[in-house]
C-alpha cells in the first residue's frame, strides 16, 4: 500500500496539472440582489456541447455530493458546467443553510438566480442550455422552466423531483401551517414563523416566502409537466423515502419519462453515484431510452 | 550517702527522655513540616497564577475564536446584509445555531457605523461599539463578569471589505471554572474583587480576580502522610513506651528488685541462705544467668561455709584440744582459768585445781618409743576424764601434764576426784602396752574457797608446787598446796624463770657456763671440766632442775645446746678455759641425732689438741635412736672428739646395749656412787665398773663428796671424779 501512494498521488498530480477542462474551473459570482452576490462553479467546456446548469437541493450548496459528483463525473465530458449555489438572501454563501435559520427568500427569488445564471451563460456564448436539479432544485427548475419562454434551454434532467406543498395524496403535514400562512398572509402579516417546509420542521420565514414554496404541489407540478416542451428525464431511486411514489407514478402515467435506478436512494449515494451518472451522460448523449 | 538510682527510674527518666525528644522532633518536624507546606503553598500560588494567565489567554482564545466564528458566520452577514430580521435572528436564532458556547451568554451585530442591527432589550451587550477600537474588556454585569469580545465582521470574497461588527458576551468565571480543570486553583473560588461594573481591559483581570488555591492533592497527600507518619510514629512509640515500661518492669525492674531482695535478705539473715526463695526462672538470659549464677554461688557459699563450719569447727577443736590426746590444751585451760578468775567470787565452795603429772614419762618415751609413750598418754587421759566429775574437763598443759578444775569442790571433794584418778592409773594394766615400768601419777592439788578469788590468780602456782611436792621420793602422789610448800618452792617454775630460760636461749643473756673439775685418779689433777649451763636473772640463779624441766617440756634441746655451744666456744676463745685441760659438753638427745650436729661442733675441732673435748650423752639420748646418734658420735670421734656416756645407770637399759655404744667414757649415775654405802650396790658397781673398764672404757664416778667416796672409787678402778670434793660448778675467770 505504501509503495502505490507515491503512485497514486503523482498521477493525480499529473492529472490535474494536465486536465485542460480543470484548468478552466473558476467560480463565477452573480450580484443577484443589491449587496448579495451568488456563485457558482463554472468550467468551459467544448463550444458545440450545451452548457449544463446543475441545481443542488434544499438549502444545500453546489458542493452537495450528489451534484458534486455529477459534476465531477461530467466534468471531462466536454459539456460546460455551471453549478450555482442559490444565495437564499446570503451573500457568497458556501454554507448549507440549516432549516432554523431565517429564511428571507421566496421560490420566485431561487427561480430569478437560475434565470440571472442562464442569462450569465448566454452572456458567455453559451446558446444551448440543459437544465439539471436535484430534488428542491428539480423543483425548482421545473418552476422555472413554468414560466420559461426563451429558447435556449433545450433539455432537462429532473432527479429525485417531488411537489413542495401540502395537498399531495397522503402528505398533508404541512396543511396547517399551509393555513396559517394563507392566514398570515392575506392579513398582511410579513413577520417571520416556522412552519413546515420540505423535510424542515421548523422552516423560519415569512408566510409569503413559504406560500411560494406550497404553490408548488402536487396539482402544479403535473400542471408543469404538461406544459413542458423541452425533452424532460426524471431519474428516481426506487428506494426513495423522500419521495411519493405516487407520483411519480402519476407521472410515468401521464407520459413523463421517469428512470428509476433499482436499490438508489434519494441521494444516490455509494454505487448509486456512478449509476446515476451513468444514465446523466446516456441522456446528455440520447443514448439511453426512457425507461417508459 | 547519696543513694543510686534504680532501674525503674532510670526506666522512668530514659522513657520520659524519649518521649521530650519525640516532643520536640515532632515539633521540629511539624514546623518543617509546615515551612514546606508554605514554600509548596508560595510555589503552588506562582504556578497558580502562571496557570491561570494560561488558562484565561486560553479562555480569551477560545472565546475569540468562536466570536471569529460568529464573524465568518453567514447568518451574521445575512443579518447585515438584510437586518430585517435581527431581533428575531438575535432572539430565535443566534444563541441556538451552535454557534455559542454555553458560557457566551449574548452576542450583537453591529454595522460599520458601530450601531446595533437592531434594539434588543435584554441585552447587556452596548448598543453602540467604537469602530476605531474594539478591544476585549470585563465588565461586571449581573453579578457576573462578563468578557465582551468585539471582532470585525469581514466580506468572505477575499476583499476585506468591512462589513460590520459582531460583540459577544461569555460569562468568563464560568468559561474558566466550569470548563477547565484546574490543578491548582479552586475553580469554584473565584470572585472579582471589585463590585464596580465599570469595564476593564483584559490585561487587569489578575489583578481583580480572587480565588483560592487548590490544595495540592500529591502534595497534599505527602503532607498528610507525614503528618500521619508523625501522628503513628508518636502513637507507636507511645504505645511501645506504654509497653515497653511494664516490659522493662517485667523483665528486669522485677528480677533486679528480687536478686536485690534476695540480697538485702542475704546481707541481713545471711545464715538463711533460701535458695528456693527465689529460685523462679528469670525472664531475661542474662538475668536468668545471674539468678544461675547468684544460685550457684550461694550453693558454693552455702558449701563453703559448711565447710568453714566444719573447718572452724576442726580448728576449735584443734585450738582447744589436744590432737593426741583428745583432752582440751593449754589455750583452753588458760581461757578457762581466765573465765573462772573472772566470776571466781561467785562461786560458794570454792574451786579447786589439779595438776597431774605422769612419773618418769620421760624414760617410758625413750626406752619404748614415742608410739609406746603417746599411747600411754592417750590412756592416761582417758583414764582421768573417766574419773572426773559430769561436766569436769580434763586439759593437758603439755608433755605428761594434765590439770583439771574442779568446781564447786571443797578439799575433801577434790581429794577424793584425785584418789579416783590416782587409782584408775594404778589399775590400769599398761603391760599390754609392753611397758614394764608401772606408770604412777604424781597430782598437785590446790584449793581457793568462794570468797577468795585472789588466791585464784596464785591457784595455779600453788597446784604446780603441790604437784612437784607429790613427785618427791616417798611422798604421797597426791600432795595439797601448804604454806611449807611455797616457802620452798617459791622460786621454781615461776613465770620470770620461764622468760629467763626462754631469754637466755634466744639471745644468750643471762646464759652462763659453769665448770666443774673432773679429776684425773692417776694425777690427781683436774683433767677436764664438764660445762654445766646456769641462768642468771636479776642476781637469781636458776638451777640446771628448772631449766631442763622447762626445755623438755617445751622440747627446747637443741635451741639450749646451741645456747650452749655457743657460750662454750666463747669461754674457749676468750682463754677462760686453762689450755692442757678440757671440756666436756653435754649434748641433749633430740640434737645428737641431728645431722647438723657436726657442723655445730666442727668450730671445736681447732682446739682439740690443746684440749680435751668429750661429748656427754646420756644412754637414754642413745637408745632412743641409736643407729643415727652413732654414726654422728663416730664421725665426731674420727675428729677427735670424746664421747662419755652419762648417768650410767640411772635409767632402764640394759648394760648389754653399752657394746654398742660409740662412748670413750662411762660415768656412773650419782645414785650409783651415793649408794657405795650399801656393800651390795657397792660389790654391783664395783663389778661393773671392773667390767666396763676392762671392755676398754674410761670411766668417770659423778657425786663425789667425801674422800672415802674418793678412795673406794679409785680402789674400784674408777680413771676419773667428779663432785662437790673437787669442786662444786663455778665460772672459770
Amino acid at each position: 500500500m505504501s509503495t502505490l501512494l507515491p503512485r497514486w498521488s503523482a498521477l493525480i498530480i499529473a492529472w490535474i496539472f494536465l486536465n485542460p477542462l480543470l484548468l478552466a474551473a473558476e467560480v463565477a459570482e452573480l450580484e443577484v440582489a443589491p449587496g448579495i452576490f451568488a456563485t457558482a462553479s463554472y468550467q468551459q467546456g467544448e463550444p458545440e456541447k450545451p452548457a449544463i446548469i446543475m441545481l443542488h437541493g434544499w438549502l444545500q450548496t453546489r458542493e452537495f455530493s450528489t451534484i458534486a459528483r455529477l459534476y465531477d463525473a461530467l466534468s471531462d465530458s466536454g459539456y460546460t458546467l455551471l453549478a450555482p449555489t442559490l444565495s437564499l438572501g446570503i451573500s457568497r454563501r458556501a454554507k448549507s443553510l440549516p432549516c432554523e435559520s431565517i429564511h428571507t427568500n421566496s421560490l420566485d427569488d431561487d427561480i430569478y438566480e437560475l434565470e440571472q445564471w442562464t442569462n450569465w451563460l448566454s452572456s458567455r456564448g453559451h446558446k444551448q442550455l440543459i437544465l439539471l436539479g436535484h430534488s428542491m432544485g428539480a423543483t425548482e427548475v421545473l418552476a422555472f422552466l413554468d414560466q420559461y419562454r426563451g429558447d435556449r434551454v433545450i433539455q432537462s434532467i429532473l432527479i429525485s423531483i417531488g411537489p413542495i406543498g401540502p395537498g399531495w395524496p397522503d402528505n398533508n403535514a404541512n396543511f396547517n401551517d399551509w393555513l396559517r400562512a394563507e392566514k398570515s398572509f392575506t392579513t398582511g402579516d410579513k413577520g417571520l414563523s416556522e412552519y413546515g417546509l420540505a423535510y424542515c420542521k421548523k422552516y423560519v420565514t415569512t408566510a409569503e416566502n413559504l406560500l411560494s414554496f406550497y404553490r408548488w404541489d402536487y396539482e402544479r407540478v403535473l400542471s408543469a409537466f404538461a406544459k413542458l416542451k423541452i425533452p424532460t428525464q426524471i431519474i428516481v431511486g426506487s428506494e426513495d423515502k423522500l419521495l411519493n411514489i405516487k407520483l411519480i407514478q402519476q407521472l410515468a402515467s401521464e407520459g413523463i419519462a421517469v428512470d428509476t435506478l433499482e436499490g438508489a436512494g434519494h441521494f444516490f449515494d455509494k454505487e448509486f453515484e456512478f449509476e446515476l451518472s451513468d444514465a446523466v451522460e446516456s441522456y446528455l448523449t440520447g443514448n439511453r431510452l426512457p425507461a417508459n | 550517702m547519696i543513694k543510686s538510682p534504680s532501674i525503674k527510674q532510670y526506666v522512668a527518666v530514659l522513657i520520659t527522655g524519649t518521649l521530650f525528644l519525640f516532643m520536640g522532633y515532632g515539633s521540629y518536624t511539624e514546623y518543617k513540616v509546615r515551612q514546606l507546606e508554605q514554600n509548596i503553598s508560595n510555589n503552588s500560588k506562582m504556578v497558580a497564577l502562571e496557570e491561570l494567565k494560561y488558562i484565561i489567554e486560553s479562555a480569551y482564545s477560545e472565546i475569540e475564536h468562536h466570536t471569529q466564528q460568529i464573524a465568518d458566520w453567514e447568518e451574521v452577514s445575512q443579518q447585515l446584509s438584510n437586518p430585517t430580521f435581527y431581533a428575531y435572528w438575535h432572539n430565535h436564532r443566534s444563541m441556538s445555531a451552535g454557534y455559542t458556547p454555553d458560557y457566551m451568554n449574548d452576542l450583537s451585530i453591529y454595522d460599520r457605523e458601530g450601531q446595533s442591527l437592531g434594539f434588543i432589550d435584554n441585552s447587556l451587550l452596548p448598543a453602540t461599539i467604537s469602530t476605531e477600537k474594539s478591544p476585549a474588556y470585563f465588565q461586571m454585569q449581573q453579578g457576573a463578569l462578563n468578557l465582551i469580545v468585539t471582532l470585525p465582521v469581514i466580506e468572505s470574497n477575499g476583499s476585506k471589505r468591512l462589513l460590520g461588527y459582531v460583540a459577544t458576551r461569555s460569562d468568563f468565571l464560568d468559561k474558566i471554572s466550569v470548563e477547565n480543570s484546574f490543578q491548582h486553583i479552586d475553580s469554584i473560588s473565584f470572585q472579582n474583587k471589585t463590585r464596580s461594573d465599570a469595564p476593564y481591559p483584559l490585561g487587569e483581570l489578575l489583578n481583580n480576580l480572587e480565588f483560592e488555591l487548590n490544595p495540592d492533592p500529591n502534595m497534599a497527600l505527602v503532607l498528610d502522610e507525614m503528618k500521619s507518619a508523625i501522628f503513628n510514629l508518636g502513637l507507636v512509640l507511645l504505645l511501645v513506651t506504654i509497653m515497653l515500661y511494664p516490659m522493662v518492669a517485667y523483665l528486669i525492674a522485677r528480677p533486679l528488685r528480687q536478686l536485690n531482695r534476695h540480697i538485702d535478705h542475704l546481707r541481713e539473715s545471711p545464715e538463711s541462705l533460701t535458695l528456693a526463695s527465689y529460685g523462679s526462672r528469670m525472664p531475661i538470659a542474662e538475668l536468668e544467668k545471674v539468678r544461675l549464677s547468684l544460685n550457684e554461688y550461694h550453693t558454693q557459699l552455702y558449701d563453703a561455709h559448711g565447710i568453714l563450719d566444719e573447718k572452724n569447727q576442726k580448728l576449735e577443736t584443734m585450738a582447744y584440744h589436744d590432737a593426741l590426746t583428745g583432752a582440751l590444751n593449754r589455750r583452753a585451760f588458760d581461757e578457762q582459768w581466765r573465765n573462772i578468775a573472772s566470776i571466781g567470787g561467785n562461786r560458794s565452795l570454792g574451786i579447786c585445781l589439779a595438776i597431774f603429772d605422769l612419773n618418769h614419762f620421760k624414760p617410758i618415751n625413750d626406752t619404748y618409743g614415742h608410739e609406746v609413750g603417746d599411747q600411754v598418754l592417750k590412756i592416761v587421759a582417758q583414764l582421768l576424764t573417766g574419773s572426773l566429775r559430769t561436766g569436769e574437763s580434763l586439759y593437758r598443759l603439755g608433755g605428761d601434764e594434765f590439770a583439771a578444775i574442779f568446781f564447786n569442790s571443797d578439799r575433801e571433794v577434790a581429794e577424793t576426784i584425785a584418789s579416783r584418778c590416782n587409782e584408775s592409773i594404778i589399775s590400769y594394766p599398761f603391760i599390754e602396752l609392753g611397758v614394764q615400768e608401772p606408770i604412777r601419777i604424781s597430782i598437785g592439788l590446790a584449793h581457793a574457797d568462794g570468797d577468795e578469788p585472789e588466791l585464784l590468780k596464785v591457784l595455779q602456782w600453788r597446784a604446780d608446787m603441790a604437784m612437784y611436792s607429790a613427785k618427791q621420793p616417798g611422798r604421797s602422789h597426791i600432795a595439797f598446796f601448804t604454806e611449807e610448800m611455797e616457802s620452798n618452792s617459791s622460786k621454781l617454775l615461776s613465770n620470770w624463770v620461764n622468760n629467763a630460760v626462754y631469754e637466755s636461749i634466744k639471745s644468750g643473756d643471762g646464759l652462763e657456763m659453769h665448770y666443774q673439775p673432773i679429776i684425773d685418779f692417776e694425777s690427781n689433777n683436774v683433767s677436764y671440766y664438764e660445762a654445766l649451763i646456769r641462768i642468771r636473772r636479776d642476781n637469781e640463779m636458776i638451777t640446771p632442775n628448772h631449766i631442763f624441766k622447762l626445755v623438755e617440756t617445751h622440747r627446747l634441746e637443741v635451741d639450749m645446746d646451741r645456747a650452749i655451744l655457743k657460750q662454750i666456744l666463747h669461754d674457749l676463745n676468750s682463754g677462760v678455759i686453762p689450755e692442757g685441760s678440757g671440756i666436756s659438753i653435754n649434748i641433749s638427745g633430740p640434737s645428737i641425732i641431728k645431722p647438723e650436729i657436726i657442723e655445730w661442733l666442727a668450730p671445736f675441732i681447732p682446739f682439740i689438741g690443746r684440749y680435751k673435748l668429750v661429748i656427754e650423752v646420756t644412754e637414754t639420748s642413745l637408745i632412743t635412736q641409736i643407729e643415727v646418734a652413732s654414726r654422728h658420735l663416730n664421725k665426731l670421734r674420727e675428729a677427735k672428739f670424746l664421747v662419755a656416756l652419762d648417768d650410767f645407770g640411772s635409767g632402764y637399759s640394759s648394760i648389754c646395749y653399752l657394746a654398742n655404744m660409740p662412748v670413750d667414757i662411762v660415768k656412773f649415775d650419782i645414785s650409783l656412787i651415793r649408794g657405795l654405802n650399801d656393800d651390795q650396790q657397792s660389790a654391783i658397781v664395783s663389778h661393773l665398773a671392773t667390767m666396763i673398764r676392762e671392755a676398754g672404757y674410761s670411766l668417770v664416778a659423778e657425786g663425789i663428796e667425801s674422800e672415802e667416796i674418793s678412795e673406794q672409787v679409785m680402789e674400784m678402778g674408777f680413771n676419773y671424779g667428779q663432785g662437790f670434793l673437787y669442786g662444786k660448778p663455778k665460772l672459770l675467770n
